[in-house]
């Protein structure tokens, strides 16, 4: 491909992604929900006067609905089993009762109900927050175990304990002197003030889920280590969308109390949280409309079966019979159903997604960097061992800033071992590992990448769940500005700010993997076999942007690549590793005419 | 026959779909030919489903006999589960806001007053409980069991040990709820302060989801009792006679009228119990020739052998009270005209024969309006009833009503 | 709130009772913590049942009792109805059975539809599995007001303490105690002598590569699915009938086990075994004690907390790269 193509392709390439239409629309789910929302309600409301289903239904929809955006945020968006979503609603439901009763904040009138909501719901967080921080080291399935046991804990406790106005047979009063009998007259009220907290917190919801701690959840869902090497702490990004979920779970408690004015433990026990949990899981409720979804199932197929005079527990049959299905193609009704109305579009964009890439080509040339001299990352005597196999040892390795070093050897040598060790996520290992001065050995992954050491991964570790822009903002930290990411996009060739990931294949993620890192200027960026799902007239381009990269960026390369035209286009040093040691190490030409080199590693595979 | 259950349940998963698709919804019918009159009973189908089942049957027949004054009587009945606090909320605001339904009849959902006994007042409608569990059954104004409840049989329960001769009984009972607790241990002082006779040893373990009380039983044990009193439902009782076996006691066990059913003394773990049992039945024992009606109305419902005998009496005689009541009534029958006859003291009708005493609801602030028991004993391994009466009412045995919680001041 | 109110009623009761709090804390600790171990037997065949499902086949079983207590209704139901009225050991095969089948049903769909996904996906299911098993067991078996009847009752042996209490060995403990090491004892020997058990662990650690070489996996995964549905029907046929059966409380002992089986961490069977006894000792001692007696689940949670930090201090990362 000629430069001049090349260059026209570039521009062609910008129109493509400008036809695309990924324009940012941050009020869409905002409109969506809400519309949802509204529009459901007036259907409830218009329901509830002409029919027997009644305002405390369309109150317990609400309620539910927030108690499943809640849930959505760590099941749906963060991806761990959270069984205990009804004990943060007791927690909630409790702290309003109690200072309901005592008055606590009586000279704030109507408003005082949700100033006690509010500290439910800070209650309810402080819970998560307290049984989080143990229970989050624990992983995926062992969550699932302690937070079930948790909610079978504090229900013995609510029940020992008894809420406040149950021992003295006291009601309290609902917000804004609403009035407090079950007949719809007063229920209508409960109803549109439980709409107005849904909305607030549909809408929050919506916000943090598109916020850094937004992506942060998302990314931890698809890949830990992919977090802790983009700089967040895993613990944290885990502990924020327990909090988060379950403050949303104080404030359903809240409304509860709002529409039954005193608390039972009943209401709060493990199998509700168990029903809650399968109910999220079917509807798909990180999806604010779906979460909406789901509390209008928990409410009418109870209501169906009522006029039918048929028991309850059909409803819970139907929910098992959902959920398994749900749970077992790992899909939910809410995707299924976006899935389905964005097809064709969809399909359109990928089309041209695709087209953009393949056009991808070379930039101006520049000669392979040799950097400032100045020692970057120092690396002495590293051992890493698994058991009986060593898989490094005595590695002594030398990054030069401003050079791309090349890590070669045959399968299994090390290399990515090398790179689990020196980015923290093999902390057992020995030797010393040091960036800028910097002793590394001690740190967590998440503190080596901000203190300027990122990585890239072999298997693919960017979510489907976002867009290009979301995730590159995740992992540049706020290191980069929009036009920067902008810039550094477009110079690797990656899809537009707005392009949805879902849309791009598994290669071009690599690329986008690679160009934020660069965007967030790490002192070194370590890439593990970055070119693989790239064709050869790619890695060609793709060799020429790296070469740029040291000078243009100021970040300097470690570079693990099999194809050893790609190395030889843009390493000034490489360094093979054979069996777990330093077979080689030098200038490119010495390196890769070391007969050793020759014999122990190219012999095999390719030749020279 | 449990197989073509499971083919009805599959077959009605596919129906329900179905009506769900069509929008139907389908509504019972009466026999009868004027305006029905319309009562809901809030029922754990699954759990309690006796007392509702069988009040619906009583309102069949009288409605095939011509009814009220020409009008039928049509019980609905809405699940509850035990524990669906959003259910049973849901099923009093229906009833509440449907204004044709006049009352509450034959409800059996255990804590269903405590959670609705409040709606009830403010909606000024009465609630004849079918099998009354919490002490909200019995202290408020608008609700009249036909069961004696957990603290006065409870109570008779503990007089009869002191009666047979204990001087250190032990008490365990699991509470649910914290009016319960307050109540149980209002129990305890009463029976001292009545006989002088102090406890060996108080249990009252919470109820939560693992319903295992096996410890206090066997706390209750070290304390050298000379008799078992035990609180609760068959199967939590039936694991607690187990646990005194498992210690190699036998000493008299003293059981809630709840656990009068064949079934109980049938259990194997009752029945290889080498103590004796004992119960102070709350209606007629089921040998007694008072109970030839009832027994003639439950065939007719589809029981299943698991369900208790007790709560079957107690659902027969709630529709038959309700009658009673609206035969009482002035003009015509709303929810209005349906509470003012209930609370009227006056001109109730003698005692059907199934109870000890006169029922009346009247005006009282509490009601404890079944109030006597009939002895009745399983002798060690006979795995069956034998009743031994007579009828022991309330005077006789000094007690007075405990209020749900404590007085106010 | 009020003094003579709610629990602890204990203080409030003391013109009732002939002896002080302090006694009775005492009295029943070696009794009830030894009474406990029964329920914690329990506990350990079905922590012993989690650990090695989810070493066999890369899933926590949350509806492992609940695929339990509905073959134990089919059978006690078919026991205790007029018409029929089975024999307790045909009740007890009917149970085995419907169990086995339940549960080889629930790794069908597992193993079908989810090969390959990480085990919590694969574990969820079984969350909706046992939210189905629940409702439909309520649906179908109704009102019940009967427990299990155990195929052994009454006591082994008995002897006295210091302090004078009689301590009781029920046959049911012994039978419990005696089917988790037949449990352990045989499977270990099973995959490590046994060309079917080099297979399980095989597919265990890598399925693709076990498939390559011509293993089938689903049949493995489902095979080990029947057994254990048909052992836990089995451990419940054993339980004393010191246990109410209500469907929901029942199904939720599940809580109980999985904290056996937290503490091997759900990779060792024979931790799982000290866990569960452990556990129910503690509870019984627990329950001895009026002051914290409510609160037993709590210790018991607390503490497999602390001691699951302690024992996964190490690991951090979610997958191998």
């Amino acid at each position: 491909m000629s430069l001049a193509k090349q260059s026209a392709n570039e521009g062609s390439a910008k129109q493509v992604f400008a036809k695309q239409g990924f324009v940012h629309r941050p009020w869409a789910p905002l409109v969506l929900g809400a519309g949802i929302i509204v529009g459901g309600t007036i259907i409830g409301l218009i329901l509830g006067s002409v029919t027997d289903f009644g305002f405390t239904r369309m109150s317990l929809i609400l309620i539910t609905t927030v108690l499943l955006l809640g849930l959505g945020v760590v099941t749906g968006t963060a991806g761990m089993i959270a069984l205990c979503q009804l004990s943060f609603a007791a927690a909630g439901a409790y702290i309003v009762e109690w200072m309901s009763l005592h008055h606590v904040a009586s000279f704030l009138g109507g408003f005082a109900f949700v100033f006690y909501m509010i500290c439910g719901a800070a209650f309810a967080m402080i819970m998560g927050i307290i049984v989080g921080l143990p229970a989050l080291r624990l992983r995926g399935v062992n969550l699932a175990v302690v937070t079930l046991s948790l909610s079978f804990v504090f229900d013995v406790t609510i029940v020992t304990l008894g809420f406040p106005g149950t021992k003295t047979n006291e009601f309290i009063d609902r917000p804004f002197g609403i009035g407090g009998s079950p007949e719809d007259k007063d229920t209508v009220w409960v109803a549109l003030f439980a709409l107005i907290v849904t909305a607030i917190i549909a809408i929050a919801v919506v916000y943090l889920q598109r916020s850094r701690w937004g992506s942060a959840w998302k990314m931890v869902a698809f890949s830990e280590r992919g977090t802790a090497s983009s700089g967040t702490n895993v613990r944290f990004a885990k502990l924020t969308a327990f909090a988060v979920s379950a403050g949303a779970g104080g404030i359903a408690g809240g409304l509860f109390e709002a529409l039954y004015r005193q608390g039972n433990p009943t209401l709060f026990g493990p199998y509700s949280s168990l029903v809650l949990y399968v109910l999220s899981a079917i509807v798909g409720s990180y999806l604010v409309d779906m979460a909406f979804f789901g509390g209008v199932l928990s409410v009418v197929i109870p209501f169906i079966l009522t006029r039918l005079s048929w028991p309850m527990f059909i409803g819970d049959m139907l929910f098992g019979v959902l959920g398994i299905q749900a749970l077992t193609t790992g899909s939910n009704l809410g995707e299924d159903i976006r899935r389905g109305i964005r097809r064709r579009s969809r399909e359109a964009k990928l089309a041209a997604v695709s087209e953009v890439l393949h056009d991808t080509g070379a930039v101006a040339s520049v000669p392979i960097p040799k950097g400032t001299g100045r020692p970057l990352l120092v690396v002495k005597d590293l051992g890493v061992q698994f058991g009986a196999v060593k898989a490094n040892s005595n590695v002594d390795i030398v990054v030069t800033e401003g050079t791309i070093l090349g890590l070669i050897g045959p399968n299994g040598a090390g290399k990515s071992t090398f790179i689990d060790a020196v980015s923290g996520f093999l902390p057992h290992h020995t030797g010393v590992v040091e960036l800028d001065g910097v002793a590394l050995d001690n740190k967590t992954p998440s503190n080596i990448a901000r203190l300027g050491l990122r990585r890239t991964y072999q298997q693919d570790r960017v979510p489907s769940t976002v867009t290009v822009g979301a995730y590159a903002k995740f992992v540049t930290r706020g290191k980069a500005t929009r036009a920067e990411i902008d810039e550094v996009l477009d110079f690797f060739g990656c899809p537009t700010y707005y392009t949805p990931l879902s849309l791009v294949d598994v290669g071009t993620r690599r690329l986008i993997e690679v160009a934020t890192g660069v965007a967030a200027k790490p002192k070194l960026l370590m890439l593990d076999e970055p070119a693989a799902g790239l064709d050869h007239e790619q890695h060609i381009a793709f060799g020429e942007r790296l070469r740029q990269v040291p000078t243009k960026y100021g970040v300097t390369l470690l570079l693990i690549e099999h194809d050893l035209d790609l190395v030889r286009s843009v390493c000034s040093e490489i360094t093979v590793l054979n069996f777990g040691e330093v077979l080689a190490s030098g200038a490119q030409d010495a390196v890769l005419n070391n007969p050793e080199v020759l014999k122990a590693y190219m012999g095999e595979t390719e030749m020279l | 026959m449990r197989i073509s259950k499971k083919a009805i349940a599959v077959v009605g998963i596919a129906a329900l779909a179905a009506v769900a698709l069509t929008g139907c919804a389908g509504g019972g019918g009466g026999a009868a030919t004027g305006t029905p009159i319309l009562v809901n009973s809030i029922t754990d189908t699954k759990g309690f489903p006796e007392a509702a089942a069988v009040a619906a049957e009583v309102f069949k027949e009288y409605n095939a006999a011509g009814g009220f004054n020409g009008h039928p009587i049509v019980l609905k009945t809405i699940d509850a589960p035990t524990g669906d606090v959003n259910a049973a909320k849901n099923g009093a605001a229906d009833s509440i806001n449907s204004k044709d339904v006049v009352a509450m009849v034959g409800s059996s959902t255990f804590g269903e007053c405590a959670i609705n006994h409040q709606s009830y007042e403010q909606a000024g409608m009465v609630a004849f409980q079918g099998v009354g569990v919490d002490t909200f059954c019995f202290t408020t104004p608008n609700m009249a069991s036909a069961n004696n409840g957990p603290l006065f049989d409870i109570y008779a329960t503990a007089w009869n040990a002191i009666k047979d001769g204990s001087v250190a009984p032990c008490f365990v009972a699991n509470s649910g709820d914290p009016s319960t607790s307050y109540g149980y241990t209002q129990v305890v002082k009463l029976i001292t302060e009545r006989t002088g006779v102090k406890w060996a040893d108080v249990e009252i373990p919470q109820q939560t989801a693992a319903n295992d009380y096996s410890g206090a039983v066997i706390a209750a044990l070290g304390h050298k009792c000379d008799a078992l009193v035990f609180g609760g439902v068959h199967p939590v009782v039936a694991a607690m006679i187990a646990v005194v076996a498992s210690q190699g006691s036998k000493l008299p066990v003293y059981v809630q009228t709840s656990c009068y059913d064949p079934g109980f003394p049938a259990d194997p773990a009752v029945k290889a119990y080498a103590g004796k049992v004992s119960v102070p039945a709350e209606f007629a024992p089921s040998d007694d020739a008072s109970n030839a009606d009832f027994n003639k109305v439950v065939k007719k419902v589809a029981a299943a052998p698991t369900w208790s005998y007790s709560f079957e009496q107690a659902g027969y005689l709630a529709a038959k009270d309700f009658i009673m009541t609206l035969e009482k009534v002035k003009g015509d029958v709303t929810r209005e005209s349906v509470a003012a006859a209930a609370k009227d003291d006056a001109t109730w009708p003698d005692k059907n024969p199934m109870r000890g005493n006169p029922w009346v609801f009247g005006s009282g602030n509490e009601h404890q309006a079944n109030s006597s028991t009939y002895l009745a004993e399983i002798a060690p391994g006979s795995g069956v009833w034998t009743s031994k009466g007579p009828w022991l009412q309330a005077a006789d045995m000094q007690w007075t009503n405990i209020p749900a919680v404590p007085p106010a001041g | 709130m009020r003094e003579d109110f709610g629990p602890p009623a204990h203080d409030s009761l003391s013109r009732y009772f002939p002896y002080t709090l302090q006694e009775r804390t005492e009295k029943m600790i070696i009794v009830n913590g030894f009474a406990g171990l029964t329920q914690g037997a329990f506990f350990a065949i079905i922590g012993i049942l989690l650990t090695l499902m989810s070493q066999l086949t890369r899933v926590v079983n949350f509806s492992q009792l609940a695929v339990g207590m509905f073959g134990g209704f089919v059978g006690m139901t078919l026991m205790m109805n007029p018409d029929i009225q089975l024999n307790i050991w045909l009740a007890l095969v009917v149970s085995i059975v419907i169990s086995a089948a339940l549960s080889g049903i629930i790794g069908w769909i597992i193993a079908t539809w989810l090969p390959s996904a990480p085990i919590s996906n694969r574990s969820a299911v079984t969350v909706a599995a046992l939210l189905l098993i629940v409702s439909t067991a309520s649906v179908l078996f109704g009102a019940n007001h009967s427990n299990f009847t155990p195929i052994v009752s009454g006591n082994v042996t008995q002897f006295t303490i210091p302090g004078g209490q009689i301590v009781f060995v029920s046959q049911s403990l012994v039978a419990l105690l005696a089917l988790a090491f037949v449990i352990l004892i045989a499977s270990s020997i099973l995959l490590k002598r046994t060309m079917f058990g080099v297979r399980l662990r095989a597919i265990s650690d890598r399925q693709s590569a076990a498939e390559l070489i011509g293993v089938n996996v689903k049949v493995l995964n489902v095979g080990v699915w029947v057994i254990s549905g048909a052992l836990i029907s089995l451990a419940i046929g054993f339980v004393p009938a010191t246990i109410s059966n209500d469907y929901i409380s029942f199904s939720l002992l599940i809580i109980g086990g999985s904290a056996a089986a937290l503490v091997g961490a759900f990779k060792n069977p024979w931790l799982a075994l000290v866990g569960g006894l452990l556990i129910g000792a503690l509870q019984g001692v627990c329950s001895a004690i009026p002051q914290i007696a409510p609160y037993r689940d709590w210790v018991v949670f607390i503490l497999i907390l602390v001691f699951l930090l302690w024992n996964q201090r190490k690991e951090v990362w979610d997958v191998a790269r």
